[in-house]
């Protein structure tokens, strides 16, 4: 699979970067999997899914042109998902205190059944304090940890060094610990 | 004796996550099923020449509006050394080419902010919300800068901001930095400061340096408020309009009053369904109910906007938002759900 995607991005590429509609159709159905399920495990929003990989391919074929094929296509797609993610994260904290402007008014509780009830109020709670954190810090926590890449993976999606990214994971897991309260244990 | 300090240099199996707890969380996170992609390339391809064309009026438009601005800068310098009686003819006639220019030089529709993107890739400026108007109410050299999708720096000048987005527009001017709330703004800017403001429709907050609402402030009554506002100054309804009725709905619901801000919204949007506030309170009013665990008639409001503005950049926000809410058994007759 990940030959076929290469193939299919080398070959088609500069078709692409002309603007030719079949080449950017073939590179969209290539990829758009692997963003969609990038979008939903770093916000936690699968209602947002659509619209920002949407988004994500508009601002990539718009600039292809500049693409410098000096990485990998798939970090250069991961590193334009993490900025239209960062503005949803953004828009979202506006939200929040704009609600809290206008005064709190309480959600009417949502019933879920009950088997599934621990994991998705694990999710909630996990984004909701994810959504707290600085953008970088946010973003090689839900790579190392909800995307599950190894740090070399990491560090080349992000652009950062190896280094920079265990130091922001630890910093991330601190403060999410902090938010969401949970007991200082002696970690593993 | 020399100390040499070891190079820092994380372990490679060095685990993502070390709270037994926080690991829980993560491994919810991770098992999350992943979504299908409604999106289609044929889709997706026309967003992107839609994109296009409008990044290419933009940029057209600003050349033109800064083509004009250096036009009216010469003419007027010109137009005083002719006889004293065509001076301010001339001059008013300068003038008066620049605001119609200017109002060209709004349009926009990207709302891709360009600067988010990655170092590696080339990018474009970033361009407004096409829910955002601006015009420039006096003639000026300077554009207003583009900083994100609803986010400008004002030059000096006397500058109208009008907006339906549902997310609030950050203007910055100077170090001062204020926030338009669904609504219909002129600030007067001099010496990179705010020097007056009139709100028309909405509300306009100041905001600290650190993000905290110093002050707000709703729709001006001043009959010297501006071209824009002073014909309605002077008028006195027979009912609430729909500026007042948008007013009405935000004291309530500033106060804790749920259900009367639901009813003022329902009366705007049916009595004045394509006034400049109906989108707004739309959306506005989808919220509420959906708040209120009135799914069915939160769809039924969703539904209505989408139905009516399904071009307005704010379409998306609300499509995800009746997303959520599920499908529902009713069906809607405008506002009303019907079994």
């Amino acid at each position: 699979m990940a030959r076929a995607k290469e193939a299919i991005g080398t070959a088609v590429l500069a078709a692409a970067q002309r603007g030719n509609p079949a080449a950017q159709a073939a590179l969209f159905r290539a990829h758009k999997d692997d963003i969609a399920r990038q979008v939903q495990r770093m916000t936690g929003n699968a209602s947002v899914v659509d619209d920002l990989v949407q988004e994500v391919f508009i601002a990539a074929f718009s600039a292809m042109a500049g693409f410098r094929q000096d990485s990998q296509l798939e970090t250069w797609l991961y590193r334009i998902t993490a900025n239209k993610v960062r503005n949803y994260w953004d828009a979202e904290r506006r939200r929040q205190r704009r609600e809290q402007q206008v005064g709190t008014l309480p959600r009417e509780p949502v019933v879920t059944p009950e088997e599934e009830a621990t994991a998705v109020e694990h999710r909630e709670r996990l984004y909701a304090a994810l959504g707290r954190l600085p953008h970088k810090l946010r973003e090689a926590f839900t790579a190392r940890a909800i995307e599950n890449l190894s740090l070399a993976e990491s560090s080349e999606r992000l652009g950062v060094p190896v280094s920079t990214v265990s130091y922001r994971t630890r910093q991330a897991e601190a403060r999410l610990c902090e938010l969401l309260d949970l007991s200082p244990e002696v970690v593993r | 004796m020399s100390t040499i300090r070891p190079e820092f240099s994380p372990s490679t199996q060095e685990p993502a996550v070390m709270h037994p707890q926080l690991l829980q969380m993560v491994e919810a996170a991770r098992s999350q099923p992943m979504p299908e992609v409604a999106v289609d390339a044929e889709t997706l391809h026309a967003a992107w020449k839609q994109r296009k064309r409008s990044h290419r009026t933009v940029l057209g438009s600003l050349v033109v509006a800064a083509a004009a601005a250096a036009i009216v800068t010469l003419a007027v310098p010109w137009s005083s050394s002719s006889t004293p009686s065509s001076d301010s003819s001339a001059a008013l006639e300068s003038i008066a080419v620049a605001p119609t220019v200017a109002q060209e030089a709004t349009v926009s529709v990207d709302t891709t902010p360009a600067t988010e993107l990655a170092d590696s890739v080339a990018s474009a400026p970033p361009i407004l919300s096409e829910s955002i108007t601006v015009q420039a109410l006096e003639p000026s050299s300077v554009q207003p800068e583009v900083l994100g999708a609803h986010h400008l720096r004002l030059p000096t000048g006397w500058w109208s901001i009008d907006s339906v987005a549902a997310e609030p527009v950050q203007i910055e001017v100077g170090e001062q930095r204020l926030e338009i709330q669904r609504g219909h703004v002129q600030v007067r800017v001099a010496a990179e400061a705010v020097v007056d403001t009139q709100v028309l429709r909405g509300a306009l907050v100041h905001l600290s340096s650190d993000g905290r609402v110093v002050a707000r402030s709703g729709p001006s009554q001043t009959a010297d408020a501006g071209p824009a506002s002073a014909e309605r100054a002077t008028r006195r309804p027979a009912r609430p309009g729909p500026d007042a009725l948008a007013q009405e709905a935000d004291e309530h619901l500033a106060a804790g009053r749920r259900g009367r801000a639901i009813k003022s919204l329902r009366r705007l949007v049916t009595q004045y369904p394509r006034s400049a506030a109906a989108p707004t309170a739309l959306i506005d009013l989808g919220r509420l109910l959906d708040r209120a665990g009135r799914d069915d008639e939160a769809r039924c409001a969703y539904g209505l906007f989408l139905q009516r503005w399904p071009q307005l950049s704010s379409a998306g926000e609300v499509r995800r938002a009746r997303e959520a809410l599920g499908e529902g058994s009713v069906r809607c007759r405008g506002l009303t759900p019907r079994r």
